[in-house]
């Protein structure tokens, strides 16, 4: 009887509310979905962020121990104390020193501006600023200099720091502006540098 | 399924049992037995009609309205079965109707189906004769005109009247065979109702409130096993599925909260350019570098962090110094959105460009 007034009274509303059931539970389930989706979506942000920021510790813990307690000559003992043209120097020695020679005066006007001060770097500080984190000072190359591509890269291995060495404790330093001009057989630097000390 | 096949020769009720396509009992006395189904036969007024439209759905709706003016009868009054097909552009109609109250013999029976008796007529005549797609079948009191193996005519007379005329009508578009079935078997109506009831569309006169109480019982546990099974499979599935996402909830809020550290509050100045040596090498190894003479550069590195190039080169050929120009407006080391400027004079070239950013590094 039950059955019967079911099947008289509901044959197309039990299809529909049949229906119902399982598109209702997909709809619930899809919500939920959507919104595990927008939560992985935040997690995989906040986990990128922490990429980002583990990364940027490990930077900046690799840095402090790098620069920290740096050698407040550094400049001063390794980047001024080179001598450039070395070469040209050696090639001009025994010319300049010969009696035969016809140009012995420039040559020997040359010798001395390569073994001068002149030829030396020597960098003023124009700029200081100083934090408790930190001391950054522009260092201004007071004239150019001349040097060949031997000392060039001596150079900039020598203030970036290529390959790295860790044996130094050293500032960091970084080119500002690089002004290098050719010269015949040689060339003319200017630059400025930025030093930065960490206490 | 076994089938009972039954009509009312009169007062007389004569019923045959089939197992399929075989009679396996051609004289029944008891009409209610486990597992079998009960399909009548009842003697109905057939009328045709032909509908303008060609939907057979929409010829459907509009048939309760033509009835009106095919009967006396109240359409309320009336049981009908449809047999629809389509003509061209119109739908043609096969009413076959009785009246409600002369049933109640037959219904008190609870057949699970009740068929017109020339529609049995015809499932018989096809089960016996299946070349035979056009007759005219002859029972003692009913004449029948079967064409494409579906009932075309069917008139039925009361108290044995002749059917000479109506055959003789029906012969006037065209010779056919006559078929008398009362000489071949007198149990064609009770043959032809169960062979009927195997039909994939029979037609069947127990329809809405007239539909019998154990297909209206079969179809209300089949709902309510459906309703069940639906609710069940849903529950299932929010269950399963909640249970899923809750897993992966907690495994992706724990991951926030496990992996998540702190950024330094404060980072060093690291450059994000190339260097000097990077960029001269980048220069001494550049494809085209046996074609030029470096002259200047300048590197220039900006408060911001942008590193600006000024490059002066000697290159004796024009065309170099083009496809020069052409490798710098693709080279992956210059910053592209800004502008690459290029001026000439005599053989030396200038250009100004910005270095890409990349990562910092520290050694």
């Amino acid at each position: 009887m039950f059955f019967e007034r079911i099947g008289r009274i509901f044959p197309l509303w039990s299809a529909l509310l049949s229906i119902c059931f399982p598109l209702l539970a997909t709809f619930i389930l899809y919500s939920q979905h959507t919104s595990l989706q927008e939560l992985e979506e935040q997690t995989l942000l906040s986990l990128s962020r922490s990429r980002t920021a583990s990364l940027q510790k490990h930077l900046s813990d690799a840095f402090f121990s790098r620069h920290q307690h740096s050698d407040p000559y550094f400049l001063d003992h390794h980047i001024e104390a080179l001598s450039f043209l070395q070469q040209e120097q050696k090639l001009l020695q025994p010319w300049a020193s010969h009696p035969a020679t016809n140009n012995r005066l420039e040559l020997e006007h040359r010798l001395s501006f390569l073994r001068s001060e002149e030829n030396r770097l020597l960098f003023h500080e124009t700029k200081t600023q100083t934090s408790p984190q930190c001391k950054e000072t522009h260092e201004t190359q007071r004239h150019p200099i001349e040097l060949d591509e031997t000392d060039l890269k001596r150079l900039l291995s020598l203030i970036e720091e290529i390959p790295p060495d860790s044996t130094t404790s050293r500032p960091q330093l970084i080119i500002r502006d690089f002004h290098l001009t050719r010269k015949n057989q040689t060339f003319v630097l200017e630059m400025n540098l930025l030093k930065r000390e960490f206490p | 399924m076994d089938v009972i096949g039954f009509f009312f020769d009169g007062p007389e009720l004569k019923a045959v049992r089939m197992r399929g396509h075989e009679v396996i009992d051609r004289n029944v006395k008891q009409l209610y037995i486990p597992n079998t189904r009960l399909a009548g036969a009842v003697p109905t007024v057939v009328r045709s009609l032909e509908l303008p439209v060609s939907s057979p759905r929409k010829a459907l709706q509009g048939l309760p309205f033509q009835i009106e003016s095919l009967s006396h009868v109240p359409v309320n009054e009336l049981v009908y079965a449809t047999q629809l097909s389509r003509v061209s552009k119109h739908t043609a109609a096969h009413l076959f109707f009785t009246r409600k109250n002369t049933l109640q013999t037959v219904l008190s029976l609870n057949p699970d189906f009740l068929f017109p008796a020339s529609a049995a007529l015809v499932s018989y005549a096809r089960y016996r004769w299946p070349d035979i797609h056009e007759a005219i079948l002859v029972t003692q009191n009913s004449c029948t005109w079967m064409e494409n193996g579906k009932v075309k005519k069917s008139f039925t007379t009361e108290n044995n009247a002749p059917l000479d005329p109506v055959i003789e009508t029906f012969q006037t578009t065209g010779k056919k065979t006559v078929i008398h079935l009362d000489a071949e078997e007198p149990l064609a109506l009770a043959i032809g109702a169960a062979l009927h009831s195997l039909d994939p569309k029979p037609l069947q006169l127990l329809t809405g409130p007239l539909t019998p109480r154990k297909q209206l019982s079969s179809a209300g546990k089949t709902i309510a096993a459906t309703f069940a099974a639906a609710l069940g499979a849903s529950a299932v599935l929010l269950g399963l599925g909640g249970a899923q996402h809750e897993r992966r909830r907690a495994f992706l809020e724990s991951q926030t909260l496990e992996k998540c550290s702190p950024a330094p509050t404060t980072l060093p100045y690291l450059l994000q350019v190339p260097t000097v040596t990077e960029t001269l090498s980048w220069l001494s190894h550049h494809p085209l570098s046996n074609t030029f003479h470096l002259l200047d550069i300048r590197y220039r590195l900006t408060p911001d962090q942008d590193a600006i190039i000024d490059l002066t080169l000697q290159i004796h050929n024009p065309t170099l110094a083009r496809q020069f120009h052409d490798t710098l407006l693709q080279d992956p080391f210059l910053d592209p959105t800004h502008e690459i400027t290029w001026s000439s004079s005599d053989n030396q070239y200038r250009t100004s460009f910005h270095l890409k950013h990349r990562p910092p590094h520290v050694f």
